[in-house]
């Protein structure tokens, strides 16, 4: 019907060659997503579809209030320093409490409230809960895998746990027996003569600890002080915990403006 | 390669404008369909990546955005060329699907069976083409406003994010099969432009094939070259 083409028989060949090679790709590629929306789900168990729903949804999105069943089942934090700074232990700050407080649910205060001096590079591991052994792996819901965070710092050989005190906790004893410590409802007791015990706990407990935390930046950064890969983060959690919505917040505004819904209104 | 003389005589089937709009168009979507389904890979294929993973899917979340929002540039802009520019005018009319497209699909279905003789004589654009014009504003609408949303997450409710993500996945696969099944084939694997169709470089068809694809198309653009007094060597514009 049309003429031949001029063109040489190796000229030929290649071009034959490359219309193939890209033929299979795309061959290749448009099998996956056939695969993908027909098949993939059908060959897996309703445990590995809902973990790569979580996965995938770790990839995209992750709206704050979705992760809250670690808030409903309690963070089952082990942190002595909960005995007396209870639950809600950050209340300072109205603006950014409620995100330092559902840290605590998963790391020990000492991450944040132990700073590295210039130069010092501590090792933070996730602890199972029950074992008090490393974790190899984050099996279970975010926010809720089992486990806390806990920094070691390197000395005389061995790396040591910064969340035990054994002093603080043998003072610790002396003020439960001296009902020193608040109750369920924050109340403190006033029994005996307990300044003197109440001064001795503040400065046991209190001395390793920074006057001024770790702010945010410092680990929702790259390269920051956590090493979430490390901390056996899947690759895409690990970049969004780095770079996602919060860390990208946090790196914008050290302020934090909230709207004045009910003040406004109150004095109106 | 292609089996059109270079020294045929050629029609414009593209303008420069048009050309613009469709290299932007494909690089934007062959990115986003690269970068969109990275986040489909399996897991333990993307550990294959060790610590690369990080940088790669903090570039591919960067470049999804540059592209989508390259794509949504172009679709805007394309919509001012067919509103407001004279081409743009003509190519958006002819585009329209008339009563005829349906007798063209029903006497194309019976040439390919063996059920009829000739193939349809068909105009500037075949129903086909003008089937994937508009899917392509049904696509686009669809992953534009669906792909903003997700974007903008931090504004919605969960259960529209869930909506939103679904359709968005449902709309690229389409989409990327779409491309690929019928784009690819009839610009690329189609005998009768095999190895390509260089309308998309140089915005020109050949005489041959005017005469095989759009020979009603053809035959107006040479009674209203008769009409006129003698201008260039090249074909005409058709009615543009």
């Amino acid at each position: 019907m049309h003429k031949g083409s001029a063109a040489s028989a190796p000229k030929k060949f290649l071009v034959h060659l490359t219309m193939a090679i890209i033929f299979i790709l795309l061959f290749a590629f448009s099998s996956w997503l056939l695969w993908l929306t027909y098949f993939r789900d059908a060959s897996q168990s309703e445990e590995a579809l809902a973990k790569r729903a979580v996965s995938r949804q770790e990839m995209v999105y992750e709206p704050f209030h979705g992760a809250g069943d670690s808030v409903l089942e309690g963070g089952k934090s082990q942190s002595w320093c909960l005995k007396c700074h209870k639950d809600y232990s950050h209340s300072k700050s109205k603006e950014v409490r409620g995100i330092l407080n559902a840290h605590s649910f998963f790391m020990a205060c000492e991450v944040c409230h132990i700073v590295p001096k210039e130069g010092e590079r501590f090792e933070y591991k996730w602890l199972g809960r029950s074992s008090n052994l490393p974790m190899t792996e984050l099996k279970g819901k975010p926010g809720d895998y089992g486990g806390s965070i806990v920094p070691f710092r390197a000395e005389k050989g061995f790396a040591k746990r910064l969340d035990e005190n054994a002093p603080a906790n043998l003072l610790l004893d002396e003020a439960v027996t001296a009902n020193l410590l608040p109750d369920e409802s924050g109340k403190k007791g006033s029994t005996g003569d307990l300044q003197a015990l109440r001064d001795r706990l503040n400065t046991e407990i209190h001395k390793d600890l920074s006057s001024k935390p770790v702010f945010c930046d410092k680990c929702h950064k790259e390269n920051g002080m956590l090493d979430f890969a490390q901390l056996l983060y899947s690759p895409e959690r690990a970049q969004r915990l780095e770079f996602g919505d919060g860390a990208t917040i946090i790196k914008q505004y050290k302020e934090f403006y909230l709207p004045s819904l009910h003040d406004a209104r109150r004095n109106q | 390669m292609s089996r059109h003389g270079k020294s045929e005589k050629s029609f414009v089937r593209l303008t420069k404008s048009e050309r613009v709009q469709h290299v932007i168009m494909f690089v934007s979507t062959t990115l986003l369909i690269i970068t969109g389904f990275m986040l489909m890979g399996e897991k333990s294929a993307i550990d294959l990546l060790g610590a690369a993973g990080k940088s790669i899917f903090y570039w591919r979340g960067i470049v999804h955005r540059i592209a989508a929002a390259a794509v949504t540039a172009v679709c805007f802009y394309h919509l001012y060329y067919v509103m407001f520019k004279a081409d743009g005018k003509s190519w958006f009319r002819d585009m329209l699907p008339k009563s005829r497209d349906l007798v063209d699909a029903y006497q194309n279905v019976m040439y390919m069976l063996g059920l009829r003789k000739e193939r349809p004589r068909l105009d500037r654009f075949t129903y086909l083409e003008k089937l994937e014009y508009f899917s392509v504003y049904f696509g686009m609408f669809i992953v534009i406003s669906t792909g903003t949303m997700m974007w903008t997450q931090s504004y919605w409710p969960k259960f529209y994010l869930d909506v939103a993500d679904a359709l968005h996945l449902g709309e690229a696969t389409l989409a990327a099969l779409a491309i690929i099944v019928g784009h690819i084939f009839a610009v690329h694997y189609h005998p009768h432009v095999y190895p390509m169709n260089r309308a998309f470089i140089d915005g020109k068809i050949s005489e041959t094939l005017m005469k095989e694809e759009h020979s009603l198309w053809y035959e107006r653009i040479i009674a209203e070259d008769r009409s006129k007094p003698a201008n260039g060597a090249e074909g005409g514009r058709g009615n543009a």
